[in-house]
């Protein structure tokens, strides 16, 4: 996935989020941000840090525990701010709420991106599966 | 029914009237002039009471048949009567059904209960609907907003604010009909569920 997609991910995000989310970031794995919303960029190279070691750790963790997967992690803050983070695909989403937030709009919106993305992503295999037969 | 009777007056005549004519012929054979003319007019007079007397046959038979559809007609009227009259009273006892306000006084009767940040703490809805209508709750809070009806399809969603305590609860039901929540007695009921 390019980094123009995982903007567009963020932009769809934000903008149905009626202010929902103050801060969003689609990190690799080992960490670093692919596609950020929110100023100062250090913040989100920090929440993007934290926030994918965090969901790699705990999905290691729970697959050995549980045998199952981590959908999403919520993080509930003193301030009334949330931290949600969730798999999209390669990358892992972390975004941060506002104050009191509509979490029910919230998840909603990351459940949809991810049926997103797991749609788009199981087009490209059957495209490359298409191409490896040509 | 009226064909077949006139085909069966046509046939009856055309047998009569070969009958007469091979009568005449036999009576030419062997009769006089005058008895002749006196044979045939009497047997023409007996033709002409025949004819009389089957005409009458047809025409009490038609008129019976008459009398029948009149009354078959009649009978249709009644019924459609007796059909618009049972239309009318089936019209008002839905109305009446359809005003009538049902009341919701547990859990049981309800959809879903949902706080105000939008997460459903019992029973099951479209969440995506309920995130949605949680934020415009939340624009209509400043404004006293108590209860809601959104219409959605053919049916209506009703939605009440169940007091304040840690949370703004919210109890929904999808209903065609008018809904009136009993508050204290689900908001008694959800204590046992969500703690108070």
């Amino acid at each position: 996935m390019a980094s123009k997609d995982y903007e567009e991910i963020i932009k769809r995000i934000v903008s149905k989020s009626f202010g929902q989310i103050e801060r969003c970031v689609i990190a690799s794995e080992d960490g670093l941000p692919l596609a950020t919303y929110g100023n100062p960029d250090e913040v989100s190279e920090i929440i993007a840090a934290i926030a994918a070691p965090l969901f790699v750790a705990t999905q290691e963790v729970m697959k050995n525990l549980e045998k199952t997967k981590v959908i999403k992690i919520d993080v509930e803050l003193t301030n009334a701010k949330h931290l949600v983070i969730a798999r999209l695909q390669k990358g892992i989403l972390a975004l941060i709420t506002s104050s009191k937030p509509n979490l029910g709009l919230v998840y909603c919106l990351i459940e949809s991106e991810m049926k997103r993305s797991e749609t788009r992503e199981s087009e490209v295999e059957e495209s490359e599966e298409l191409k490896l037969f040509e | 029914m009226l064909d077949l009777l006139l085909l069966a007056l046509n046939s009856a005549l055309s047998t009569i009237s070969v009958i007469l004519v091979l009568i005449v012929l036999r009576e030419l054979r062997r009769r006089s002039e005058s008895d002749l003319l006196s044979r045939i007019n009497a047997i023409k007079r007996e033709f002409v009471n025949e004819v009389k007397i089957l005409r009458g046959v047809f025409e009490r038979v038609k008129d019976s048949n008459v009398n029948v559809l009149s009354a078959i007609e009649t009978r249709l009227k009644g019924l459609d009567r007796v059909m618009s009259s049972l239309e009318e009273r089936l019209n008002s006892v839905v109305m009446k059904k359809s005003s009538a306000v049902k009341v919701v006084d547990g859990l049981d009767g309800l959809d879903c209960i949902f706080r105000d940040d939008g997460l459903i703490v019992y029973g099951s809805y479209d969440k995506e609907f309920v995130a949605y209508v949680t934020q415009a709750l939340r624009a209509l809070k400043d404004v006293g907003l108590d209860e809601l009806s959104v219409k959605r399809g053919n049916t209506t969603v009703h939605i009440k604010a169940l007091g304040h305590r840690s949370w703004t609860f919210y109890c929904l039901k999808e209903s065609p009909y008018p809904v009136r929540f009993d508050s204290e007695k689900i908001l008694k009921e959800l204590g046992g569920i969500v703690g108070q």
